[in-house]
């Protein structure tokens, strides 16, 4: 239409191809503006609903009173506890795969279909993975619903993405510093240690970084396989702990909501709110990490 | 007609069918339950019953009844006795076998495609089709919410914004993806529903704005940050030359990006939108918080009935895997229902990548 | 190859014997014969992609990393053929050392870059580690330039003659006894070609060195020996 529109003969005095440029403009970038002004009323209204409960005790004193007073501690930690062990895992078994898939894939049809079923697993959904890690570590391997199948099932979400961010950063060493390795007689195990690697690290931390905040946010994972919603103490750290279930931020606010009137809003707010700073914080370690790597590098 | 006992599903039983010998005392009335599956275990099934047995002193030629075709539930035979009085009161037994006549296979999915979810009462159903229906019109309706917001901003960012003001947005579009979706699940409890509630809901006796449009609406924010940044990356791959050759052919900017820049990114803009369909069609917790958790067939026969689908409490095929596996007793036959589910959820999404595939050469 | 080397004294280090290449089954080398002898510069000419490159590689199999690459012949450093079965590429390498057309400092300090490829391999560490840091980058005319900040400065800090000199240092850390240079000098400025030639003419009196240029003027001024490929 704006394109019938501009092919008007020009009227005197008006000039009708500046006017609808200028109204396609103004059209479009009302959507993008609509987006930011979308993210920055939902951080508001958290922010504003959440701040007033933030408080050192709310973070860190456990519920009371049947969940409905009290602080978040326990949630937080078993958050955080989940966050550790997946990232012990999950980091050298996806640096692990990524540098298999890197160097090892060179046969070209195994290495696409290799490609193709990590970003299928990349794209599954976490649901899926629940039931996954319901079926084949709390029940096949009888961890029960404890931290360690948690962690399990939370690792082999985050690893087809760090798997792929892994391969995709090794992709950008440059020719001449692999060569430039195997010239000096360096073995292809030294060269993809000494050289290849340093130079991915920043690329795979970011990777890293960016697929715990995903699995910090996400419930799904860990619903079945590690989660328990009334957590009114700090149960002391032991062994034990490996096979017992934990509370944690996301399953927190999903039960809180489910059963309305027993989480009292200002305290889900407050948990929305700490799970939102504790996911950004990741992200923006993220990003802090790619772009001193850049300066690093350029 | 008296019930079998619970038997297999797709297996031949034997039942005992009661008939009296009507007053002629020629013939005589097979009775049975005019339902064509005798029991809700049975539902998807149908059955022929053959004579197994007549009762004793009874003549009377082989029969075979196709249920179907005797709609009313009984039919009458002929038969080859006198009868007695008393005879007449008492009734007989018949002895005949159930023959499934459709295959398992069939029943499995024609069970799968009727329109009640209830597996936890007695006699379970598992149709899964309301679950389907909703999951589909969600995704549905949050891409048709989502594409054009999406694209215009990714048209803008490309086409139209100065390097300062993308450099901003691609924060911003990364906190968007970054908030967890219980956050924006409850940010849809707080924000949206109490406004359907408030628009609808004397009108249709809403207990709650939870709903179809409630969780799309939440899906369309979801979504949003992929679309935009997968159709921006589209966009900036269209070569300068072409919108050079757009210009030098006196096209307006308008002109340009329609009939240029847009045909020419189509592949990976399409691509972009069925990541999003996939993403959508996967996403759990946002439905788990709004869709309300009632199951319930769509129903688009009239204006009412239409808006009252798109805001009362249904369910999907995703929420309904997360709400059913907590309290699922394992070792039932409801047991593999969840993963079931979750197995076409894959199959779904499977459909979506499969046909991205395609657009991303 | 047209063999334009004359017979000499000197003794004949490389020798190949029939040398073929092929990318994707396309020839890129065709049976090439050719000797290059102890202790001198020979330098290789010819029109680009006629396979200089291809011949060097093939002098230290990094060939071998191109899946696609298929090579025939023979290669006989000190009349052992380099690919006979059960030869250690690492050792190979070590004693064949290499300088691209692009310098290719690794991303690290520049004490870094010439100390890893002697601690890998000869497990030196300390003081020894230094002096032989020390030793190379004197070699490649750097250490007067570099010794102030030699663990603080990163090698791509440095300029584009310095990092190619820095490769040059690199590679004689690992004590080669033959040096191959892909064109080292083409992607330079007038003067830093200058102090590179300038190396190369003092390399060849210790070092058997194979230098591709595609400049005859360059080639006969550090050569002592020229082949044309062609
Ligand atoms: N990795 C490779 N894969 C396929 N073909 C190659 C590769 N490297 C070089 N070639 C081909 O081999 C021929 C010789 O290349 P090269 O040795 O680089 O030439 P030069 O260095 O003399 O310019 C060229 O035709 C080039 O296209
Ligand atoms: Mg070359």
């Amino acid at each position: 239409m704006a394109v019938k529109l501009a092919h008007k003969p020009a009227e005197a005095g008006v000039d009708w191809e500046a006017l609808v440029a200028r109204r396609d403009a103004l059209r479009l970038r009302k959507n993008a503006l609509l987006t930011t002004l979308l993210v920055f009323t939902l951080l508001a209204v958290i922010t504003y609903k959440g701040a007033s409960t933030i408080s050192w005790e709310f973070l860190t004193t456990p519920p009371r009173e049947g969940m409905s007073a009290g602080g978040i501690g326990p949630m937080i930690r078993g958050s955080l506890l989940l966050m550790l062990g997946t990232f012990l895992l999950a980091t050298p078994l996806g640096i692990f795969g990524g540098v298999c898939l890197a160097e090892y894939g060179d046969r070209s049809r195994i290495r696409r279909f290799m490609h193709a079923s990590v970003a299928a697993l990349a794209g599954t959904p976490p649901i899926v993975y629940g039931l996954f890690g319901l079926a084949i570590f709390v029940l096949k391997f009888q961890f029960g619903v404890s931290l360690l199948a948690g962690w399990c099932t939370l690792t082999l979400f985050s690893l087809p993405v760090i798997v792929l961010t892994t391969e995709a950063a090794l992709k950008t060493v440059p020719e001449g510093i692999i060569n430039g390795g195997l010239a000096l007689g360096l073995s292809r195990w030294q060269t993809l240690w000494r050289l290849a690697l340093p130079y991915a690290m920043p690329g795979i931390m970011t990777g890293v970084i960016l697929s715990l905040g995903r699995a910090a946010g996400e419930a799904m994972p860990v619903l079945f396989t590690a989660s328990i919603y009334y957590a009114s103490t700090f149960p002391a750290l032991s062994w034990e702990s490996l096979r017992q279930p934990v509370a944690n931020l996301p399953y927190y606010l999903a039960e809180g909501y489910r059963q309305p009137g027993v989480v009292p809003e200002h305290l889900i707010w407050g948990a929305c709110l700490t799970l939102i700073v504790l996911v950004l914080l990741l992200n923006v370690g993220a990003i802090v990490i790619r772009t001193r790597a850049r300066r690093r590098y350029l | 007609m008296r019930a079998p006992e619970r038997a297999k599903q797709g297996e031949r039983f034997l039942l005992l069918v009661f008939a009296m010998p009507t007053y002629t005392g020629k013939t005589m009335e097979l009775a049975w339950e005019p339902d064509v599956s005798f029991e809700p275990q049975f539902a998807p099934y149908q059955f022929r019953l053959r004579l197994v047995r007549a009762p004793e002193g009874v003549d009377v030629e082989p029969i075979e009844i196709d249920l179907r075709q005797h709609p009313k539930g009984c039919i009458t035979l002929p038969v080859w006795k006198a009868y007695s009085q008393e005879e007449w009161l008492k009734g007989y037994l018949f002895e005949l076998e159930a023959i499934p006549t459709t295959s398992t296979t069939w029943a499995t999915l024609q069970q799968f495609l009727m329109s009640d979810w209830a597996p936890t009462i007695l006699y379970p159903r598992f149709g899964m089709l309301p679950l389907l229906l909703a999951s589909l019109l969600i995704t549905t309706l949050a891409i048709l919410f989502a594409t054009p917001l999406g694209l215009a901003a990714a048209v803008y960012l490309s086409e139209q914004a100065s390097p300062r003001v993308r450099e901003w947005f691609k924060p911003i579009l990364e906190v968007l993806a970054a908030i967890p979706t219980v956050v924006l699940g409850y940010f849809g409890v707080v924000m949206i529903t109490p406004a359907l509630q408030k628009l609808f809901g004397e009108a249709l006796q809403l207990s709650s704005g939870r709903g179809l449009l409630a969780t799309a609406l939440m899906m369309t924010v979801f979504i949003l940050p992929t679309i935009i940044s997968l159709s921006e990356d589209a966009l900036r791959a269209v070569p300068n030359s072409l919108r050079e050759g757009a210009e030098a052919l006196g096209f307006t900017h308008a002109g340009r990006i329609r009939l240029v820049i847009l045909p020419a990114a189509k592949s990976g803009l399409i691509a972009a939108v069925l990541l999003a369909v996939a993403r959508v069609m996967g996403e759990t917790m946002i439905v788990w918080i709004l869709s309300g958790g009632t199951p319930t067939m769509p129903d688009f026969s009239s204006p009412t009935a239409a808006l009252g689908t798109l805001v009362k409490p249904t369910r999907a095929i995703p929420d309904t895997i997360a709400i059913e596996m907590g309290n699922v007793e394992l070792e039932s036959p409801h047991y593999g229902y969840p993963f079931l589910l979750g197995l076409i959820i894959i199959n779904l999404l499977g459909f979506a990548y499969r046909k991205r595939a395609q657009f991303q050469l | 190859m047209i063999a334009a080397m004359t017979p000499t004294t000197t003794k004949t280090v490389i020798q190949t014997v029939d040398l073929s290449v092929a990318y994707n089954g396309k020839l890129a080398l065709k049976a090439v014969n050719a000797q290059f002898y102890e202790n001198t510069v020979t330098a290789l000419i010819g029109p680009s992609g006629c396979g200089k490159s291809t011949l060097l590689r093939a002098l230290n199999r990094l060939n071998d990393r191109i899946p696609d690459a298929v090579t025939q012949g023979k290669v006989l450093i000190d009349g052992k053929d380099i690919y006979a079965r059960g030869v250690n590429l690492t050792r190979l390498r070590r004693e064949v050392g290499m300088v691209f057309q692009k310098p290719n400092p690794f991303p690290m300090s520049i004490f870094e870059n010439v100390a890893l490829g002697p601690r890998l391999h000869y497990g030196l560490r300390g003081r020894a580690l230094e002096e032989i840091v020390e030793d190379a980058l004197r070699k490649a005319a750097l250490w007067d330039e570099v010794k102030d900040d030699l663990k603080k400065k990163s090698g791509l800090a440095l300029s584009g003659g310095q990092q190619q000199r820095l490769c040059l240092a690199r590679m004689l850390a690992v004590q080669p006894r033959i040096l191959l240079m892909d064109e080292p000098c083409s992607a330079l400025n007038p003067i830093s070609t200058q102090e590179i030639e300038e190396l190369i003419v003092e390399l060849g009196k210790q070092y058997t060195v194979i230098v591709v240029t595609h400049n005859l003027q360059q080639a006969a001024r550090i050569s002592q020996y020229t082949g044309f490929l062609m």
